[in-house]
Formats: structure tokens, C-alpha cells, sequence
């Protein structure tokens, strides 16, 4: 089996089709971060599309000094932020009035209780209530279990505004859901 | 709320793609990699480094050729003839070594 520098290897060298492992490893999560900017699940499709076309032609600005998911999900939340502006830009007024409107469904397991069903889905309805920089930081340090340096990087802000934001995100979180 | 159960429940709100994703992904990149032109592509300085080093071959033929025929002696034991071929091959060297220096960082950007 293969590592990801391997991987990363036979991309340089022309594979395209080694690039799928990046795919299949990385696309859940980058829907989720763009998501979480745009609120809409077929421009958060659309964004993570071209974030991966675009990690592959720039494959060899990647440096092992930071983790590849790292390197890709700053890309995913930079071009998540263009499209936003972009889409702010056109004036689409009913695409961000509505933007809590496309929000996602969850499927949960037919054997878990009722109860623990309800609490997921609060949880979710409360994180998508959250302003988008708060959401992408609990979204890395819940889900990913990234450290705040890590989402430092990604977001490209200070690690003591992600601690910040995470501090707030964290409040908020504990408020909706008493 | 602890942080371990939060993130438990947080696990159900992380979206799954759809199925077709990865492959308009793969398509995507295929038919960009199809459009860009072969002429394009960055091509190799491979020639630029022989012809540094066959006009370096010229020039220190024309000078032995030179010391040759001018000097009396063994051109060899010729002081300044062996500095001059120092002086040229140590200048010509030292242009490739930048050539190459220089087409390594173009291809590494």
C-alpha cells in the first residue's frame, strides 16, 4: 500500500488516476468546510470540484512540511470564500437570504434511540447557526481533531483567533443546546 | 456538554459527497490536462547545457592550437597557457552550474 508521498509522486509524474486517492480521502470533509461557507450543497459540490482540480495543477507548491489534508482544506476554504464574495458580489439576494435554507439532512442509523437522533440533529441546526468562521473551526477541531495551530494555517489567521473563535463557537454551541 | 460527547454528536453533521463527485473531479482534470497544447510544455534545457560545453571544447581547442603553434616549447609547460584554460573552462563551468541551477528552480516553482 501506498503512502500519501508516494501517491503524491505519480501525480507529479502525470498520473491522474493516483489522484483519486485524494479524492475518495479528502472530498467528504472538503464538502463539509464548503458547506459550511456557502450553505448550498450544489455551489459547496461545485467548490470542492475546482479546489481539486486546482490542488492537482499545484500539486508541486505542496511541501511536506505540513500535512497534505492541511494543504488541500486551505485551498477548499479559500476557494469556498471566493465563490462566497463572487455570489455576494452578483448581488444574489435571494441565494444569501436563503441561505439557511439548503440545510443538510441528516441520515441517522435506524437503530439509534430517538433521543440521541434529536440531540444530533440540534447539534447540527446549532452548528449551522454559527457564523461561517466559527462553524469551519469547530468543523476542523471536533471532526478532523485538528490542532489550533493546524486550523491557524488553514484559515490563515493567528492561532489566538482561532482560540478565540473557538472559545465563542464553543459558548454558543453550550447556549443552543442547554 | 463535554467535548467528547460533543464531538460525538458533531460526527452525524459531516456531509457525505455524492456519489458522482469524484468522478466529474477525475473527468475535470483529464479533459484540462487534454486542452493544454504539447507545445506548451515547459521544454527541457538539455540543449542550452552541451552547447555551453561545446563552445567551451572550441575555445580552449583554438587556444592549445594557438599555444601550439606560437610556442617553441611543450605549450603544456607554458604558464600562461595553463592558466588561460583554468580561466575558460572554470568560466564556462560556472555558467552551466547557473544554467542549471536556474532550470532547476523553474521546474521546482
Amino acid at each position: 500500500m501506498l503512502n500519501e508521498k508516494q501517491i503524491i509522486k505519480q501525480v507529479l509524474k502525470g498520473d491522474s488516476s493516483s489522484f483519486g486517492f485524494f479524492v475518495d480521502q479528502y472530498q467528504d470533509m472538503a464538502l463539509t468546510i464548503a458547506f459550511r461557507i456557502l450553505k448550498n450543497r450544489q455551489e459547496a459540490e461545485d467548490v470542492v470540484q475546482n479546489a481539486f482540480v486546482k490542488a492537482y495543477y499545484n500539486m508541486h507548491t505542496y511541501s511536506s512540511k505540513s500535512k497534505f489534508s492541511t494543504w488541500f482544506y486551505r485551498i477548499v476554504y479559500n476557494t469556498a470564500i471566493t465563490t462566497f464574495n463572487k455570489i455576494k458580489k452578483r448581488g444574489e439576494a435571494d441565494y444569501i437570504e436563503n441561505l439557511t435554507e439548503d440545510s443538510q439532512k441528516i441520515v441517522f442509523e435506524s437503530n439509534e434511540n430517538s433521543e440521541l437522533q434529536e440531540r444530533k440533529e440540534s447539534v447540527n441546526k446549532a452548528v449551522e447557526r454559527l457564523p461561517k468562521n466559527e462553524a469551519i473551526v469547530v468543523t476542523l477541531y471536533y471532526l478532523e481533531e485538528y490542532s489550533v495551530s493546524e486550523i491557524a494555517e488553514i484559515m490563515t489567521l493567528t492561532k489566538s483567533n482561532v482560540k478565540i473563535i473557538l472559545f465563542r463557537a464553543r459558548k454558543k454551541l453550550h447556549d443552543i443546546l442547554k | 456538554m463535554e467535548d467528547k460527547e460533543l464531538k460525538e454528536l458533531m460526527l452525524a453533521s459531516k456531509l457525505k459527497a455524492s456519489e458522482n463527485l469524484r468522478d466529474r473531479i477525475i473527468h475535470q482534470i483529464n479533459a484540462e490536462k487534454a486542452l493544454i497544447p504539447k507545445s506548451h510544455k515547459v521544454k527541457t534545457s538539455n540543449g542550452s547545457y552541451f552547447y555551453i560545453l561545446r563552445v567551451m571544447y572550441l575555445f580552449l581547442l583554438i587556444l592549445a592550437a594557438y599555444f601550439y603553434f606560437q610556442t617553441d616549447g611543450n605549450p603544456l609547460q607554458s604558464q600562461t597557457f595553463v592558466i588561460s584554460t583554468l580561466f575558460i573552462a572554470s568560466t564556462f563551468s560556472l555558467y552551466w552550474f547557473v544554467n542549471v541551477y536556474v532550470e532547476y528552480r523553474k521546474t521546482k516553482v
